[in-house]
Parts: C-alpha cells; sequence; structure tokens
C-alpha cells in the first residue's frame, strides 16, 4: 500500500495585508517520516507557508493535512495532529509558569488533569527543564525559552511539528543539541530555515523558496552540492 | 527592567509564603477595603497599620528599601490627588488662600490621611506579589470566580510587561545613538513616534501570541486549571487575619 502525504499543498497562493505576494503557486508533498526543510533567503515565504499551513493566513488552492483538506471547519481537528513552534520563543511562552505553558496545549486537548501533568513531567524531563517548571517564562534564558518553546509544542504529541528558523540565535552547543533532540522525535518535520547545516542533520528533502515562488524541490545534499544555485539565492 | 523587579523575593521559603495564597489575597484586599472606608484615622489606627506591615516584611524577610524604593510608585499618583485636596478642602485655620485655593489645616489632614493610606495599600499590594508568586494569585483569581478573560489580561500584563520594557528601552537606545539634542518640541515628536511604534509592535505581537494560542487547540475558552482544597488550616490562618483587622478597625475608633 502507497503511502498518503502528511502535508500536500496545491498551487497556493497566498498574499500580504498590503498586497504583496508572499506565496506564488507553491506546490509540494511531505511524506510520513521524511522531514523537508523549507530554505530561501530572507523574504522567501517561509514563515508565510507555515503560518498558511496552519490555517492563519488566507490563500487560494488547497492544502490536505494527513488526508483531511484545511478549511475553517477542521482547522480545530488538524491543530490536534500538526503544530508549530514560532520564531520568537516569547510568541509561544504566554502562561505565568513553564509548567503551566505545557500544559496549555493538553488542557485544551481536553485530557484529563492527571494526563496532562505525566504528559507535562514526561516532556519537560526529555528537554531536562525540570527543574525550572515553576519559573515564569521571562526567568528563563534564551536558549532555554527555546527548549521550552518546544516542550510546549511537543506536549501536543504532534505528529507533523512545523518550526519557524529554530536555530535564530542559538550558540552552535545549543543548536547541536537541538538538532540531536529533534533528529529522535517520531513526528514529521517541517522545518522554515536558511541554516543549511541544521537542515544537513535533518531533513533529506528540501524546498528552495525565493520571492514566494518555489524554486525546486530536491535531494539535500544535490542542493548543497549546487553552489551556484544556493549563491544565486544569498543561502551561499 | 530585570525581571524581578516586581517579585524579587516572590519564592521565598518563610512562613508567609506557605500560606495559602488565596488567604492571602483574601486579607489583603480586606486590609485596603478597611484603610480606603475609614473616615477619619487618629495617629494611632496608623501606627498599627504600620507596625503590621513591619511585621510582615521581618517575617517574610523583604527588606525595608526594598518597600519604600517599590512604594514611590504611588507618589507622582496620590500626591497629585493630595495636593488638590489641600488647596481646595476647607474648614478649621486658613494658612494661606488666593482665590478659589486655600490651604487650611482640614485640607492639610485630608491630603496626609490620603497619602498615608495610598501607601499602606500600595505596601500591602508589593508584600502580597513579594511573598505569592504570580501564577498563584492568579489561580486564588480563579477560585473567587473573577472572569477568565480578566485573568488572562492580567497573566499576560504579567507575562509582557517586561517584555515591553525592554522593547521601548532598545528603542530608546537605539535612538540615542542617533540623536544629538534638539528642541523640546522635536523630542516630544520623537516620544511620540517612539510611542506609537511600541504600540504598533505590540499589537504585531499580540497578534503572534493569539497565533500560538491556536496553533495549541485554543478555542477561546480559559482551560480548566486544577486547585488545592480550601483546608481547615487556611480557614484558621483567615480567621486570625481578619480578627487582626477587626483590631485595626476598633483602633481606628479610639
Amino acid at each position: 500500500m502507497v503511502d498518503q502525504p502528511l502535508i500536500k499543498a496545491a498551487n497556493l497562493v497566498c498574499e500580504h495585508h498590503d498586497g504583496t505576494v508572499a506565496l506564488d503557486d507553491v506546490s509540494f508533498e511531505v511524506m510520513p517520516g521524511r522531514s523537508l526543510a523549507v530554505v530561501g533567503p530572507n523574504g522567501a515565504g517561509k514563515s508565510s507557508l507555515l503560518t498558511c499551513l496552519m490555517g492563519f493566513l488566507k490563500y487560494s488552492g488547497e492544502i490536505t493535512i494527513n488526508g483531511q483538506v484545511l478549511t475553517s471547519t477542521s482547522v480545530p481537528q488538524i491543530r490536534r495532529v500538526m503544530t508549530m513552534v514560532f520564531q520568537d520563543p516569547d510568541d509561544q511562552l504566554f502562561m505565568p509558569t513553564l509548567a503551566e505553558d505545557v500544559a496549555f496545549g493538553p488542557n485544551n486537548l481536553g485530557l484529563s488533569s492527571d494526563q496532562v501533568e505525566s504528559r507535562v513531567s514526561k516532556v519537560l524531563d526529555r528537554l531536562n527543564l525540570s527543574e525550572l517548571r515553576d519559573r515564569p517564562p521571562h526567568h528563563l534564558s534564551f536558549g532555554e525559552k527555546r527548549r521550552a518553546a518546544l516542550a510546549t509544542a511537543l506536549a501536543m504529541n504532534p505528529s507533523i511539528l512545523l518550526l519557524d528558523e529554530p536555530t535564530a540565535n542559538l550558540d552552535p552547543a545549543t543548536r547541536r543539541e537541538l538538532a540531536e533532540y529533534l533528529a529522535g522525535l517520531d513526528a514529521t518535520l517541517l522545518i522554515a530555515t536558511h541554516d543549511l547545516e541544521f537542515v544537513k542533520a535533518l531533513c533529506p528533502r528540501v524546498i528552495l523558496l525565493s520571492k514566494g515562488r518555489l524554486i525546486t524541490e530536491v535531494d539535500t545534499s544535490c542542493l548543497l552540492q549546487n553552489t551556484a544555485l544556493l549563491r544565486n539565492h544569498r543561502l551561499a | 527592567m530585570h525581571h524581578s523587579y516586581l517579585d524579587k523575593y516572590a519564592r521565598g521559603t518563610t512562613a508567609i509564603h506557605g500560606l495559602d495564597a488565596r488567604v492571602k489575597v483574601l486579607f489583603s484586599f480586606a486590609f485596603i477595603i478597611l484603610i480606603a472606608s475609614l473616615r477619619a484615622s487618629g495617629f494611632e489606627f496608623y501606627l498599627a497599620c504600620l507596625t503590621l506591615i513591619a511585621v510582615c516584611l521581618i517575617a517574610a524577610r523583604i527588606p525595608t528599601v526594598y518597600l519604600l524604593t517599590r512604594s514611590i510608585v504611588v507618589i507622582p499618583f496620590a500626591g497629585f490627588a493630595a495636593i488638590s485636596y489641600m488647596l481646595t478642602r476647607t474648614g478649621g485655620t486658613t494658612y494661606w488662600h488666593s482665590g478659589p485655593f486655600a490651604i487650611t489645616s482640614e485640607g492639610l489632614i485630608d491630603a496626609s490621611h490620603l497619602l498615608a493610606r495610598s501607601w499602606l495599600a500600595v505596601s500591602c499590594m508589593i508584600i502580597l506579589v513579594n511573598t505569592t508568586p504570580f501564577d498563584q494569585i492568579l489561580k486564588a483569581f480563579r477560585t473567587f470566580r473573577l472572569h477568565s478573560i480578566l485573568i488572562m489580561l492580567l497573566s499576560f500584563f504579567y507575562r509582557y510587561l517586561y517584555l515591553l520594557w525592554d522593547e521601548s528601552e532598545r528603542m530608546q537606545r537605539a535612538r540615542n545613538l542617533r540623536y544629538f539634542g534638539g528642541k523640546p518640541e522635536k523630542q516630544f515628536a520623537m516620544l511620540g513616534h517612539l510611542v506609537s511604534s511600541l504600540f504598533l509592535r505590540t499589537y504585531e505581537r499580540t497578534e503572534r501570541v493569539q497565533m500560538s494560542m491556536l496553533s495549541r487547540g485554543w478555542d477561546g475558552s480559559a482551560a480548566h486549571v486544577k486547585l488545592k482544597p480550601f483546608t481547615l488550616q487556611n480557614v484558621l490562618n483567615l480567621v486570625i487575619g481578619f480578627s487582626l483587622l477587626i483590631i485595626l478597625w476598633w483602633i481606628s475608633t479610639w
């Protein structure tokens, strides 16, 4: 039996509020367990693509997530299986303590308080954040905030995880640890970044966006060897 | 602004820190209502209140200087109201008058009462937030059936206050790098630009925070929060607290 794609985007067109094109006729598929990177220079439309997939931006075309077409009525169901880690962890951490923030998603899933507590403890433990569980998010360092933001998403137990610039402002050691951690997850990842080393460590396939258009979809190793293409699109 | 500016001592381990948040919140609000509702009080009343504040400070191991520096915030607000009291109240000996304004002994007494009460109320709040983590205060509010939207607003206010402050400091720093003095009207215009761009940034952040909430299944309702049961010990603590307030009220009748 042939696997159905987990994410399928067909002829996606999306505009910003001011009328500038964010995405122009973008089509791609993500198969289960085959993480995909979205690379491109600043302003290429990477973040717009992720927010579009989460149902936050209006678009034309068709998005199918886990076999369900993305519509205003299917969005709540889709967000039960797919979640996102935002670029700025301060946008993601809004509850008074870290534990409450991690519990926010599971509480909204309707789990019992024991199940929520078990998930929170498990996720915080896996990310070495247990000691910080009662700290307010603004008492955390940037690296801790980044891990905490990831914890809030992982507590949802998503089968698809979207990450927007996950390595931005991280020191090399934290970046390496994050890559190692993400590599061990069961979820299929869709990572928007221009950190090619990070992409190489995690994603076998990559799509290159530039000015909202999909330039190419190739194996990561092929893209990394194509220096001319990388230079043309300000990635090298 | 440092992230512990408002509640540096909130996670202490003293007996006061160990009291249930609901008891402390109820006592604090009852204390404030008491000092605000008494029409005229003598020196003994304020001395008793001051003693209570001092005992709480010592028991919670909060430095007096910390309380004094944080409570300065009340001066511009209460001071302005006190000045208007001082200039508009009539009665008693008149020390000075000009047109509709006069400084009288009654006006001075009323103004000093206002200042003293405002300072006591702010001090009480500072002690509350420095003996109770903010999340516990919010949980206490939930127990008292405060509207969930209001609780969420308070929670966001606490969470993003520091961030907003840091953002405004960064903007000021960026301005100062390229600013070498100028006419006051230009400075006001620049201040206007800073405030408006801070507002826009805040607005954009609220959109991103809302997206983050929605992506984790939020549907507009407040999530269920498990609260500890209100024990007999809490009831006893509350009775002791309210007994102290009754003693304060009795002293005010002297």
